[in-house]
């Protein structure tokens, strides 16, 4: 009864809240992702709801098995001849394990999947060996450093926790067979009613950043079982004056990870993007800003929020 | 007016016939509820139409606290004086660092809770927040009243009007808090709602983080289900232990759970019953039996 009677009195306002603020916020906005496979020469582009996977030494496309159609008289390994889609909505988590042996998607259809790479054949179709339901659509994924767990985030703000299966030697046949059932899964962490936009494990192993567009990046400890739960916050690098739109860390190649800060060993970073036009470098365990750095004008357009993306992504690699 | 001549009464006795005439003249007019009028909920899931600061260390306290912050600004200005100039005396006494906030009331509605604590504890910075406009509006307005009627009290008291589920790292520093008050949440009955509620494990962690260890985290709630949840919630965080009765008996700020503010009078006018919890943070997470960590899920 409220909301009508407000509504017939400000038409103007129901209106506004009807269509969204920004051009990125309309649920339907374009979403384009790009990741390279570490310890192989793949790269996966995701546009929409549709992911490609080619090795651009040869040039051969991977397949990856998509959901099977109701009459599964075809096989179900390498003969989709267009690349039909893992998931049925929007791709908005594409994220390779550590050791490059596992991809982990995300889409609008609230399924977060878990792909084996085979790759001894490299031109084998990459199977689907667990699944995830999401209360809400996906919009951030990654693993933890040791690739013994996917961490993927929802709408919600909540970044859910799933094991990744054991990889045996040779057991990938019975794998092939059907796709697994999607189960629940755990609950990491949360932020309060905002998208997580990004998730990344420290190069130590000891904490988790995610960030949210309400302009956080949030510095959690990382369990050893992460099923557990998440319940300390290390801090949150603040000073972002918009949404922040992707994060990673930027690891320095001679520093050992049970070293301390003692000698001239440069810690490691994070970095940050946002949609106020800048990328932020922070030092992660103590939550200060380092410097900042501006990439492109404050978002108006979807386009800036990418170039800030791309940028961060390529100095995180 | 019903109010002014019961006050003119009350300082009658203490100063001389004199200043009684001009207490009169110059009367002191507290702010009416009527007034302020606001509905009772507010959806704190709305975009927030209000600043907030980006850091903490951003934000200026000396509009909430002018006096107070100014004095001891003075005390700081002396002391380094006199350090200058060689006292051997001021070398003993601490630095007195800036004060911060220290006890928040989270939803502190009409402000009841908050004048209480204020003289309860007058060297304590304490804040309010409350989500709704007019009802911040009112408290500022009763806090500056009371400044006004009790020269020198209630100077360490104000409010501010922000969502406290989304923005309180943006005002308080690591483990700067060290009193937080949950007075008689939002049940949010239907359980689609219930990750709504104020205390749920997401929340107890950012609330972890804002109160320094041994901080104490006080809750009640006239509604059963409500004080079993967040109960559950609470036992089922590794960072909060359960404060015992007996110092719950010794603690003053305890005490003024069930009656100082507007929302608890009225449960008491009703005769209902009501569920404090009350617990402290932990310097380190304890370990929590297999069980306890099902239940955790939001």
């Amino acid at each position: 009864m409220g909301r009508r009677r407000w509504n017939k009195k400000h038409p103007d306002k129901a209106l506004a809240q009807q269509q969204p603020r920004r051009p990125e916020d309309a649920a339907d906005a374009p979403v384009r992702l790009l990741v390279l496979q570490p310890n192989s020469t793949v790269v996966g582009i995701a546009m929409g709801g549709r992911a490609t996977f080619v090795d651009y030494k040869s040039g051969s496309q991977i397949q990856v098995a998509g959901p099977k159609p109701a009459s599964s008289a075809a096989d179900v390994a390498g003969t989709v001849a267009a690349p039909c889609g893992p998931h049925t909505g929007t791709l908005r988590v594409l994220q390779f394990s550590p050791d490059g042996k596992f991809l982990l998607t995300g889409a609008d259809d609230k399924v977060v999947k878990l792909w084996m790479c085979v790759s001894t054949a490299p031109g084998g179709a990459w199977h689907c060996v667990a699944a995830w339901r999401t209360p809400k659509k996906a919009s951030a994924g990654g693993f933890t450093l040791s690739g013994s767990h996917a961490l993927f985030a929802d709408k919600f703000g909540d970044v859910l926790v799933g094991s990744v299966p054991a990889v045996g030697g040779e057991g990938t046949a019975e794998a092939t067979a059907s796709e697994p059932a999607a189960q629940v899964p755990s609950t990491l962490l949360g932020h309060f009613c905002t998208i997580v936009t990004g998730l990344a494990p420290s190069p130590c192993g000891r904490f988790l950043a995610t960030s949210d567009r309400e302009y956080k990046v949030r510095i959690s400890t990382l369990p050893e079982n992460p099923l557990q739960g998440s319940y300390e916050i290390q801090g949150y690098c603040l000073g972002h004056q918009d949404f922040v739109s992707c994060i990673a860390f930027a690891v320095q190649p001679d520093e050992q990870p049970d070293e301390g800060a003692a000698g001239k060993v440069r810690p490691s970073v994070l970095l940050s993007g946002s949609g106020d036009g800048t990328v932020r470098v922070w030092d992660y365990e103590t939550c200060t800003q380092l410097s900042s750095y501006v990439a492109s004008a404050p978002a108006a357009a979807p386009a800036a929020e990418l170039e800030a993306g791309a940028a961060a992504e390529e100095e995180g690699e | 007016m019903p109010m002014s001549p019961k006050r003119s009464r009350e300082d009658g006795g203490k100063e001389g016939k004199p200043h009684q005439r001009q207490k009169t003249k110059e009367e002191v007019v507290h702010p009416r509820k009527r007034f302020f009028r606001a509905r009772a909920h507010s959806n704190p899931l709305n975009v927030a139409d209000f600043d907030v600061p980006t850091r903490p260390e951003e934000f200026d306290w000396s509009e909430h606290f002018p006096e107070f912050l100014k004095e001891c600004h003075d005390r700081q200005l002396q002391q380094q004086q006199s350090r200058e100039e060689g006292f051997a005396q001021s070398s003993r006494l601490p630095s007195p660092e800036s004060p911060a906030v220290r006890f928040v009331d989270i939803g502190c509605g009409f402000g009841g809770l908050l004048v209480k604590l204020a003289t309860l504890y007058p060297n304590t910075l304490m804040l309010g927040m409350e989500i709704r406009d007019k009802v911040t509006a009112y408290v500022r307005e009763r806090i500056a009243s009371l400044r006004r009627e009790h020269p020198g009290s209630y100077r360490n008291a104000s409010v501010l009007r922000t969502n406290a589920m989304k923005y309180l790292p943006n005002y308080f520093k690591k483990g700067q808090l060290t009193k937080m008050f949950f007075l008689f949440p939002d049940p949010h009955f239907k359980t689609a709602n219930h990750r709504r509620r104020i205390i749920n494990t997401h929340l107890l962690t950012e609330y972890a983080h804002v109160l320094a260890p041994g901080g104490w985290l006080y809750t009640i709630s006239d509604v059963p289900e409500l004080g079993e949840w967040m109960k559950v919630k609470l036992d089922s965080h590794p960072l909060f232990e359960r404060v015992s009765e007996e110092e719950l008996a010794a603690d003053p700020a305890a005490g003024l759970l069930v009656q100082s503010s507007e929302e608890g009078q009225k449960v008491a006018r009703n005769g209902g019953e009501t569920y404090r919890n009350v617990y402290r943070r932990l310097a380190a997470p304890r370990h929590l039996g297999a069980t306890a960590t099902v239940e955790a899920a939001v």
